[in-house]
């Protein structure tokens, strides 16, 4: 039940019964100035030794490509945009059009990280898109996923 | 044809649970479970100690355990296999 | 949207909103004693007609946010209570990012928390909910919030979704009065919700350092089996719904917790069995 203590140097912080399991470096110098060294067992040939954590639910590693912004919220809807991601009332000057979708997250991540336009706008669009997300607050819908997708 | 080196890809926080080294890789956000000899080769090429062909870990493995038992070939042939998963995982890069 | 709702369910806040009155009805009656959100809500669950006419013919519930199942199948209008539950667990599993999730039920006493991780079936839900009638305040069904900073669990004790066999069991423990209206042909059976009780929502911010934790597995013959941490860190991983996002702090909270908190494997054939073996394992801490 409680973590195995052996004698790595590498290991020695995370020893202490008391709960002190901070992490040590993986890849701190291992044994110098060990007086007596451990025993390095090889393991078998063809074995995997790396088992890789993968996610439980397929969802979470794809929940940015799974959660969608309405632009702009259904509380403005119909409102158009201006560049700076202000939402105004249809047809104003400088405005453009909103998105007849919401868009998806995995659009929202292309267009921060690689420029891409989002499908089927103008870059006069898509700047006003991404401005109106910049400009989300929490409890306004979108506000979780843009959050989300950033921290990717 | 000159053996390749290779070098841990970051400094890695790591907690021993029952043998195994539970690491965290910030650069791809991956956790893996680590079975010796992983951890130990994996710190013998740390940053701080630089990189290495598989016979010059092996000769580093041996400076810090006891292997006696162990012919070189043998722990070379090893090295070489467990360096080629850490690359697969990303834990591990050519230098 | 025509009807709506504001939860306060421990420390996340939701906002239901319905095209139809009759799931924020059956919401508001199942969180009537909880205290009303203050603010902005963390999280916004929208039960909407697929198409404008569905409102009134065959009506079936989509159920929207800021996150979505895009394969999900619309519900029954009947089934709306569950349609919101599952809207609000998507929004949570989906969107955290304040503490490391994990599928599991939770109750404490002394201050300290008995974790009890496990799939649908594994009878965590009951068991939780039996122990809340013995002595143990209910901190959650469903989700364990463990703090990121502190390691300690925050209750999330919405109202415990009962499933088949698991109604007729709890009837025998919790007065009727408590649960809810039952809905029959739900996609995961005959459904219940039953209330927390009055001291589970009064000390719903109270946190509480895990103490031990519980993989349980109803029935089987009686065994306990301590879990090696290594084990037990992985198993919570894929009972993490974000593990992964989190990065770092996901890392550095679960490693510390099952380096800190034993881990125990148990199968039970009943509950009363499970009840004398919990406060076995606990007086043995």
């Amino acid at each position: 039940m409680s973590e195995d203590r052996t004698d790595g140097a590498a290991d020695r912080a995370a020893q202490d019964a008391a709960g002190s399991d901070a992490p040590t470096d993986a890849v701190q110098g291992a044994g110098a100035g060990a007086s007596t060294r451990r025993m390095l067992m090889l393991g078998a040939a063809g074995a995997s030794m790396v088992v890789t954590i993968r996610p439980a639910l397929a969802q979470t590693a794809t929940s940015v490509l799974t959660c969608q912004i309405p632009v702009p919220q259904p509380r403005q809807s119909g409102g158009w945009l201006m560049a700076d991601g202000t939402v105004v009332p249809p047809y104003t000057r400088n405005a453009v059009r909103p998105p007849s979708q919401p868009l998806k997250g995995q659009e929202i991540r292309e267009a921060l990280l690689q420029g891409r336009l989002y499908p089927g706008t103008t870059r006069e669009q898509t700047q006003a898109y991404t401005a109106y997300m910049l400009r989300l607050q929490n409890g306004q819908s979108g506000f979780t996923c843009f959050v989300s997708i950033r921290a990717k | 044809m000159a053996a390749r080196r290779h070098i841990a890809d970051a400094a890695m926080p790591s907690v021993t649970m029952e043998g195994f080294a539970v690491v965290f890789h910030a650069a791809s956000g991956a956790t893996h479970l680590l079975a010796s000899p992983v951890p130990e080769i994996l710190a013998a090429i740390g940053p701080d100690r630089g990189a290495a062909t598989p016979d010059e870990i092996v000769t580093r493995l041996r400076a810090d355990y006891d292997m006696d038992g162990e012919a070189d070939d043998d722990v070379a042939a090893v090295v070489a296999e467990r360096i080629a998963e850490l690359t697969a995982s990303g834990l591990v890069r050519a230098a | 949207m025509r009807h709506a709702i504001g939860l306060k369910i421990g420390p996340v806040a939701f906002r239901v909103g319905s095209d139809w009155a009759a799931p924020i009805a059956a919401l508001q009656s199942l969180y009537r004693d909880y205290p009303a959100p203050v603010g902005v809500p963390d999280y916004t669950v929208r039960l909407e007609a697929e198409r404008p006419w569905r409102r009134w013919v065959r009506p079936s519930v989509a159920v929207r946010g800021d996150y979505i199942l895009p394969e999900a199948l619309p519900l029954d209008l009947a089934h709306g209570v569950l349609a919101a539950e599952i809207g609000m667990n998507l929004q949570l599993a989906l969107g955290e990012r304040r503490w490391l999730l994990l599928h599991a039920s939770s109750v404490e006493r002394d201050g300290r928390a008995l974790i009890m991780s496990g799939e649908s079936g594994s009878g965590k839900s009951t068991l939780a909910a039996v122990l809340a009638t013995r002595g143990w305040r209910l901190m959650g069904d469903e989700f364990a919030l463990i703090d990121l900073a502190t390691g300690a669990a925050r209750a999330f004790p919405r109202a415990t979704s009962l499933k088949n066999a698991a109604i007729d069991e709890m009837l025998r423990h919790a007065p009727e009065a408590r649960f809810g209206a039952e809905l029959t042909g739900t996609p995961k059976g005959r459904l219940r919700h039953l209330r927390p009780d009055a001291t589970a929502i009064a000390r719903m911010d109270e946190p509480a350092m895990p103490a031990l934790i519980l993989f349980p597995q109803y029935g089987g013959a009686e065994a306990a089996e301590g879990m090696g941490s290594a084990e037990a860190f992985v198993r919570l991983t894929q009972a993490s719904t974000n593990y992964g996002p989190l990065g770092r702090a996901g890392y550095d909270t679960l490693t510390r917790l099952v380096t800190t908190v034993p881990t125990v494997a148990v199968d039970y054939p009943d509950t009363a069995t499970a009840v004398a073996l919990v406060e076995q394992l606990w007086d043995a801490l």
